[in-house]
């Protein structure tokens, strides 16, 4: 392997300047898309030290203020609980549940079908009808009944949108690493002396690795709506915690008198869904070496 | 060096290949000549056990006396890329598009070799120097598609010799490349062979460069074995008919003059194309392609004839009968 240090002795201030321009030059959805999930992910670590109101404070009194109230810059819900707490609070777990649940999934379902892909021809038939048939199962049925198993709440969202993405990774998986696994220098490498899994670790996962920073991205938008209805559902996270789709659920009927308490937790869904998808698109244009205009990585 | 016998790779009920004896002393370049589809790629691949799954080898195929078919794939993978190398046809595909050059020339060497980090870039480096790359410290860090096809084959020739092979399979090494760029690649071949001692088992259809390449020249039509001997000794008095015609047919060696070679000539062709598996004729399978096709034809053809060190399977061949008493 190259080393770095080999061929670039002492880190200049040329270097620095190198580093400096070449970021600049970095894709700007990339930025914009880093720039909005970074925001979020600050703002629900921040949720953990300091919100504008205490979360669990009732004030009755106060409630179903509208937005630019003095205090409430967002308003309050119908307990007189202050929106921006609680969007923080929400941004906490909304965030947690999709990051959790689409890197195991990704994870999981990415080996599986690399797994699957390099069986070869005989089994990698039977092995894909496993897949398709977890694909087939309908995802918020699985959640039901694993809530009826155990009990709503934030394991069991993730859990349900973990067994719902694994087959779709997989099944994404399979087809292009059977692809690459019969390019050329898939050969080549074998004929280097490289095992199996070396090659499928090696040449085939950093070939098929732009389409899982895509699939990744779209799962994480994916995954935050999903935890959103089944949380609007009743199934995900429970009171009183706080997530984007219970706050969502608890607007619903009061859809007239506030409908403002729609606006925000949609709002943040719609920015968060939106960040990871320019992160993802502008990372895979960054990572495929004949995209990407610099090469600082 | 590398010895087969009776090697044998059939797909279904097809037999591909059917080679009864090629030998490759060490050291010795050997050009396996033929058309698509007359399955010189799978002898090739076959050697180092990268023939198609579905493929079935038989016979026996040994490298310094030990045999190389029936191994496992762990066994097998320590002679590929040690003591054999390939290079692919495609430069452009044989290099992974996501992997720096560096890190994919060094693939064998950090594999087979046991060596610090250090002594893998410094072996690296001298190998894109031995393979004639300019600066090969900026191309390290290179990605594949930044090189030309030219500069591309060599890095693939770098990583194919990195380990020091005593056999270096190549396999039509040259098609994808410019014909300009082609010979300097040629040459490069032929001179890190004679540096290093290591033999060259030389895939091409082109009987123009492998006559450039190789001492001797092994002539395949439908997976058989028709002619085998020095390359002088094939080009100039050719004795099977496939042989004959292949030459007439390429425009650099059928002129007899260089104003020839490039002025209007009609070539000589082979009749019709290369019959689909299993519609090869009973008897010669040049048969119904050949003009001197005689009902002898239709028996089985002789067995390697042998003449001066010149071996060939023809009921008539070039240049008159055979001389039994050289045999």
């Amino acid at each position: 392997m190259p080393d770095d240090s080999a061929i670039q002795p002492d880190a200049s201030l040329a270097d620095l300047k190198r580093v400096f321009r070449a970021v600049v030059r970095l894709p700007f959805p990339l930025f914009l898309g880093a720039f909005l999930v970074l925001s979020f992910v600050f703002i629900a670590l921040l949720s953990f030290f300091w919100t504008p109101y205490d979360p669990a404070a009732i004030n009755v009194p106060d409630r179903l203020l509208p937005p630019g109230s003095d205090n409430y810059i967002f308003g309050t819900d119908r307990l007189g609980r202050d929106v921006v707490t609680q969007l923080m609070l929400g941004a906490r777990n909304s965030l947690y549940v999709s990051v959790l649940s689409t890197t195991v999934a990704v994870t999981i379902g990415a080996l599986f079908g690399l797994f699957v892909a390099g069986t070869g021809p005989r089994w990698q038939g039977p092995l894909s009808r496993i897949a398709d048939v977890g694909l087939s199962l309908p995802g918020i049925l699985v959640a039901f009944v694993l809530a009826t198993k155990l009990g709503p709440g934030n394991t069991t969202a993730t859990l349900a949108i973990i067994v719902w993405f694994i087959p779709v990774a997989a099944r994404v998986t399979i087809g292009p690493a059977t692809q690459v696994l019969a390019l050329d220098y898939v050969e080549a490498a074998f004929a280097y002396g490289r095992s199996r899994r070396f090659v499928l670790m090696n040449h085939v996962l950093p070939n098929i690795g732009p389409l899982l920073i895509v699939l990744a991205s779209v799962m994480f938008a994916a995954a935050i709506l999903i935890e959103a209805a089944l949380s609007f559902l009743g199934v995900g996270v429970q009171p009183p915690t706080s997530s984007w789709g219970r706050f969502l659920n608890e607007a619903q009927p009061l859809l007239e008198a506030a409908p403002y308490l729609m606006f925000f937790p949609g709002i943040a869904i719609v920015l968060t869904v939106l960040g990871f998808n320019l992160l993802g698109d502008g990372l895979r244009t960054i990572l495929d070496p004949q995209q990407a205009r610099t090469g600082i990585f | 060096m590398l010895e087969i016998r009776d090697l044998s790779v059939s797909i279904g009920p097809h037999e591909i290949v059917h080679i009864d004896a090629l030998d490759l002393p060490a050291g010795r370049r050997v050009g396996l000549v033929g058309e698509s589809g007359s399955g010189k790629t799978m002898t090739a691949m076959s050697i180092v056990g990268l023939q198609p799954a579905d493929a079935k080898v038989t016979g026996s195929i040994t490298f310094e006396g030990s045999e190389l078919l029936g191994r496992s794939e762990t066994e097998m993978a320590k002679v590929r890329g040690g003591d054999i190398g390939l290079i692919l046809q495609d430069p452009a595909r044989a290099l992974d598009p996501m992997m720096r050059i560096g890190r994919q020339v060094s693939e064998a060497i950090r594999l087979h070799m046991n060596l610090s980090r250090k002594e893998v870039v410094d072996r690296v480096l001298s190998l894109l120097a031995q393979v004639q790359l300019p600066d090969p410290e900026q191309l390290l860090r290179r990605y594949p598609h930044q090189l030309s096809g030219g500069q591309q084959q060599r890095v693939l020739i770098a990583s194919a010799i990195a380990c020091d092979p005593k056999l270096l399979i190549a396999d039509e090494p040259t098609t994808a490349l410019d014909v300009t760029v082609q010979e300097g690649i040629l040459e490069l071949l032929v001179q890190l062979s004679d540096e290093r001692g290591m033999g060259v088992l030389f895939v091409s259809h082109d009987l123009g460069v492998v006559r450039f390449v190789c001492e001797e020249i092994a002539v395949v039509y439908g997976g058989r074995l028709v002619e085998v001997g020095p390359t002088t000794s094939v080009v100039r008095t050719s004795r099977h008919r496939y042989t004959e015609s292949l030459l007439a047919a390429n425009p650099g060696i059928a002129a007899s003059d260089e104003l020839e070679q490039y002025v209007g000539r009609r070539l000589d062709v082979i009749r019709g194309s290369v019959p689909a598996l299993g519609d090869f004729p009973t008897g010669c399978r040049f048969r119904d392609r050949c003009d001197f096709a005689s009902d002898a034809c239709r028996e089985p053809p002789p067995t390697m004839i042998s003449e001066h060190g010149h071996r060939f399977r023809c009921w008539n061949p070039a240049g008159g009968d055979v001389d039994a008493a050289a045999g």
